[in-house]
C-alpha cells in the first residue's frame, strides 16, 4: 500500500539541509488495484507577514448612528493595525458595498484585492444596550471562521470594537488577544524638576484617559491584579512609603500597610491573594510576600544585599527578583517560599525590573549595558537572551495579558525631555508610541477585562 | 666524477620534487564542488515503456484518458455529496451554499462560554439557518436539495462521526482521504506499477512557492511543536479539487489557526505549475506545513 516515510527521519538525519533537500518521498503499491502514488513535501519556509483583512464600516440596524457604528469597526481596524500582525485594506479598495451580517461576502469581490479575511458586523440599540452581531469570513476558502453576538453598555462602545478586535486577533493568530485591556501609569506633568506624578488609566489604545490622583503625593511603582480589576501602588504622603490597593471599577482604596523603612515594588500573586514586595531595614533590602487577608508577611530573602523588584511566574510557584549580592545587579529566580536561590543572568552590564510573562516562557528585564538602558526577554533558566529594544533610557516593561507585546517608557534627555509609553512585540519589531496626554511613566497592563 | 653527477642528479630531482609539491599542492585537485543529489531512476525498456504508457502523448492515451470531466471539481462534488466532510471541502461553492453545508460542524464552542462573562455579555450569533432562512429560496440551485436529503437520512452519531473528520483522518487516512476519481478505470498520467519522481528542481520550485503564499501565523507558546499535515488533490491544470483536509490533529487555537494559514497558502498558490507528464505522481499530495524553523530565532 501507500508507504510514507514520516518526515521526522529526514530531520533527525539531516536537520539542517531539511529545507534545501528533496524530502518527497514516492510510494508505489504492490499488489494493489489501486496504483496510486502520494508526493509528501516538507513545506518549511513561509513568509510570516501582516495579513490583510478588510473591516468594511459596521452597519447600523437603523437604531444607531451609522456613525457610531463605523467608529466601532475603526476601533476593531486601528487594534489589528497596531498589532503588526494585521494589515487592514484600504476601504477605498473595496468592490462589495453595503455586507449584510446575516450573509456570506462575495468572495469573489474580495479576492482581487488580496483580501485574505473579511470582518462584517452590524451594530444596533437594544433596550438601552448596544447590540453587536460580528462574522469573520476566509476568502479563499469561503469558510465562516468566527461569529459572535453580544451586548454591552453604551458608553462601552470602544469596548465592543476591542472585543471584536480580540476575537479576529484570537482566531486568526491562535493567541489570546490583547486588546480589550488597560494600562495604568504615572502621569507626569509640569517641568524637570517638579514634575507633579499621578495615577492615570487608559485604555490600551490611549483612549479614555482617566487620572486617578490628585498629584498632592508622589505615586510610584503601580501594578495591576493579574486577576482582578485592582492595582496596587506606593504613595509617598510626607516621607511616608504606604502601599495602596485600589480598585478601579469602584474606586475603592485601602492601604495595604505603612512599613518603617522604604517599600519597594509592590506586585500581586498571580491568584490576587498575596502581595509581594521588598522593605529595608537595617541596611539591608530583603523580599515580603504579604498574605492580603490575614496581612501576614513572610521573609523570602535574608542577605545584606539589595533584593528587590520581585515578580511571580504565572502559576505562582517561583518568583524572579533582582539582587546586588554578587555586586552587581542580576536576575534571580528563587520558589515561591524562599528557597533554591541562583542567579540566571550572565551576560555582562547590569540587569533590573525583571517582569515574569503571563504565558510563563519568558522574563522581561531592564539591562544597563554600555551606558544604554535596554529592554530584553530571557528564557528562566536564563538562556535565550535577546535586546527587543535599546536607547538613552528604557525602563520598566510590562506585558500584555497575552505574553506577546510589551510595553515601557523612554525617557528622552534634554531639559524639555520626559517619559513616554512604547509597545513593543516580542519579536522585537513593531515598537509603537503610545500616545498620552502629558509624559507618562511606569506602565502596568491590566488583563483582559472580561 | 661519478659521484658528482650522482649529487648533481640528486639535487636537480629534489627540485623538481620540491617545485611539484609547491606548485601542485596536494588535496586540492580533490576538492571538489559540492553537488546537490539528483534522484535518478535506472529503468529497463519495458519499464520506461509503461511510463511512456501513461504520459500524455503517449500512444494509447485515448482509451487510457477517458477521464478528464472525472477530474473536474464539480464532478467531484457532485460524487462526494453523500460525505458531509467532503461536501465541505467542495470547490468553494456559491458562498450561501458553502456556509450552509458548514452550519452543523462549528457550534464554536468558546463562543457559548462567553455569555456568562461579565458585562459585556456574548453570545452566540444564531444559527445561519435562522439568521438568513430567505437565502436558500432566493437561489433555488439543483445542488442543495439532495444534499438536504442527505442530511435528514444520516442518523446523529453517523453524522457525527462523518463530521470528526480530524480524528478519522488521523486514524485512517487513505480511507478517508481516497480522491473518489481513483477507481479502477486508468487515468491519464497514471500508469499502474511504476514509479516516477518528481525531480528536485521540480520540488524546489514548488517549495519556493509554497513559501510565498504561506505567512504562518507570527507563533506563540507551543508554536515549534506544531506540524500541519494537508492532504490535496489536484486537476492536471494545477487548480485544486475540493478542499485540502488536515490530516492530523491538534486541538490548540495555535493549531487551528496554522491549519487555516496553511490552506490559505494552498489555495492561494494554485494553478500549481507541474510537469503534465507526471500528473500521476503529484495529482494526490501531503505537504507537511512545519514552521518551526521560522519560529527558531524566538
Amino acid at each position: 500500500m501507500i508507504d510514507l516515510i514520516p518526515s521526522s527521519i529526514f530531520q533527525r538525519r539531516a536537520p539542517r539541509l531539511a529545507t534545501v533537500l528533496l524530502c518527497a518521498v514516492i510510494g508505489a503499491s504492490a499488489g494493489s488495484d489501486r496504483a496510486h502514488a502520494v508526493v509528501e513535501l516538507n513545506i518549511t519556509q513561509g513568509n510570516i507577514q501582516p495579513l490583510p483583512i478588510a473591516i468594511p464600516d459596521f452597519a447600523s440596524d437603523g437604531t444607531i448612528d451609522a456613525g457610531a457604528a463605523r467608529e466601532i469597526s475603526d476601533v476593531v481596524s486601528n487594534d489589528l493595525k497596531s498589532s503588526g500582525l494585521f494589515l487592514p485594506i484600504d476601504p477605498a479598495a473595496f468592490i462589495e458595498k453595503g455586507l449584510d451580517v446575516a450573509q456570506a461576502p462575495r468572495f469573489e469581490d474580495w479576492r482581487p484585492i488580496n483580501a485574505q479575511a473579511v470582518a462584517v458586523g452590524r451594530i444596533g440599540n437594544s433596550d438601552g444596550k448596544l447590540r453587536a452581531e460580528f462574522r469573520l469570513w476566509d476568502v479563499l476558502s469561503g469558510k465562516q471562521l468566527a461569529g459572535v453576538q453580544f451586548f454591552t453598555r453604551a458608553k462601552d462602545a470602544r469596548r465592543v470594537g476591542h472585543i471584536i478586535a480580540d476575537v479576529i486577533y484570537e482566531r486568526m493568530t491562535g493567541e489570546k488577544g490583547y486588546f480589550d485591556t488597560r494600562v495604568v501609569f504615572v502621569d507626569e506633568s509640569g517641568p524637570k524638576d517638579k514634575r507633579i506624578k499621578r495615577l492615570a488609566i487608559m485604555d490600551q489604545d490611549g483612549h479614555n484617559v482617566r487620572l486617578l490622583t490628585t498629584g498632592k503625593d508622589l505615586v510610584l511603582t503601580p501594578r495591576f491584579s493579574p486577576s482582578t480589576q485592582e492595582i496596587t501602588y506606593m504613595s509617598f504622603e510626607g516621607d511616608n512609603p504606604k502601599v495602596y490597593l485600589l480598585n478601579i471599577e469602584t474606586g475603592q482604596k485601602e492601604i495595604v500597610g505603612t512599613f518603617p523603612g522604604m517599600t519597594f515594588a509592590p506586585r500581586f500573586s498571580p491568584d490576587g491573594q498575596r502581595i509581594v514586595m521588598s522593605l529595608e531595614q537595617a541596611g539591608a533590602t530583603n523580599i515580603y510576600a504579604m498574605d492580603l487577608r490575614s496581612r501576614r508577611t513572610t521573609q523570602l530573602t535574608s542577605s545584606q544585599a539589595i533584593n528587590t523588584s520581585p515578580c511571580y511566574a504565572p502559576d505562582g510557584s517561583r518568583i524572579v527578583f533582582e539582587s546586588d549580592r554578587d555586586g552587581s545587579q542580576q536576575i534571580y529566580v528563587m520558589n515561591a517560599d524562599g528557597s533554591n536561590q541562583r542567579r540566571i543572568s550572565s551576560g555582562g552590564g547590569s540587569y533590573s525590573t525583571p517582569v515574569w510573562s503571563p504565558r510563563g516562557d519568558l522574563i522581561a528585564f531592564t539591562k544597563l549595558s554600555g551606558g544604554q538602558f535596554l529592554i530584553g526577554v530571557m528564557k528562566p533558566d536564563g538562556s535565550g537572551e535577546r535586546v527587543l529594544t535599546e536607547g538613552f533610557h528604557n525602563e520598566g516593561p510590562t506585558w500584555a495579558p497575552n505574553g506577546r507585546v510589551l510595553m515601557f517608557f523612554r525617557e528622552s534627555p534634554g531639559a524639555g525631555g520626559g517619559p513616554r509609553l512604547f509597545s513593543i512585540d516580542l519579536t522585537g519589531y513593531n515598537e509603537r508610541l503610545v500616545a498620552t496626554p502629558s509624559f507618562g511613566s511606569d506602565p502596568a497592563w491590566s488583563p483582559l477585562i472580561n | 666524477m661519478v659521484r658528482k653527477s650522482a649529487f648533481i642528479s640528486i639535487a636537480l630531482h629534489l627540485a623538481i620534487l620540491l617545485w611539484v609539491l609547491v606548485v601542485f599542492p596536494a588535496g586540492r585537485a580533490l576538492d571538489a564542488p559540492k553537488i546537490e543529489d539528483v534522484p535518478i531512476d535506472i529503468v529497463t525498456p519495458s519499464e520506461f515503456t509503461k511510463i511512456k504508457a501513461g504520459m500524455v502523448d503517449a500512444k494509447y492515451d485515448a482509451p487510457l484518458a477517458a477521464k478528464p470531466e472525472d477530474q473536474k471539481p464539480k464532478s467531484v462534488t457532485e460524487k462526494e455529496a453523500p460525505k458531509l466532510p467532503k461536501a465541505e471541502a467542495a470547490v468553494p461553492p456559491p458562498p450561501a451554499q458553502q456556509a450552509k453545508a458548514e452550519e452543523p460542524p462549528k457550534p464554536k464552542p468558546e463562543k457559548v462560554e462567553k455569555p456568562k462573562e461579565a458585562e459585556a455579555k456574548k453570545e452566540p450569533l444564531p444559527n445561519k439557518a435562522e439568521a438568513k432562512p430567505e437565502k436558500p429560496k432566493d437561489k433555488p440551485k439543483p445542488k442543495p436539495a439532495p444534499q438536504a436529503e442527505q442530511k435528514h437520512d444520516l442518523n446523529a452519531d453517523r453524522l457525527a462521526a462523518l463530521l470528526n473528520k480530524i480524528p478519522n483522518a488521523a486514524k485512517e487516512p487513505r480511507a478517508v482521504d481516497a480522491p473518489q476519481y481513483t477507481s479502477k478505470k486508468p487515468v491519464k498520467g497514471q500508469s499502474s506499477g511504476t514509479q516516477m519522481t518528481m525531480a528536485v528542481n521540480e520540488i524546489d520550485a514548488l517549495r519556493a512557492k509554497m513559501a510565498r503564499c504561506w505567512s504562518p501565523p507570527p507563533g506563540g507558546l507551543g508554536a515549534d511543536a506544531i506540524i500541519i499535515k494537508l492532504r490535496l488533490q489536484l486537476n492536471e491544470d494545477g487548480t485544486l479539487i475540493g478542499y485540502p483536509t488536515v490530516a492530523n490533529s491538534g486541538g490548540s487555537p495555535f493549531f487551528q489557526a496554522a491549519a487555516d494559514s496553511a490552506v490559505r497558502a494552498v489555495f492561494q498558490c494554485q494553478p500549481y505549475e507541474l510537469p503534465s507528464e507526471k500528473y500521476a505522481v503529484w495529482r494526490d499530495m501531503i505537504l507537511n506545513f512545519d514552521p518551526r524553523q521560522m519560529y527558531g530565532s524566538g
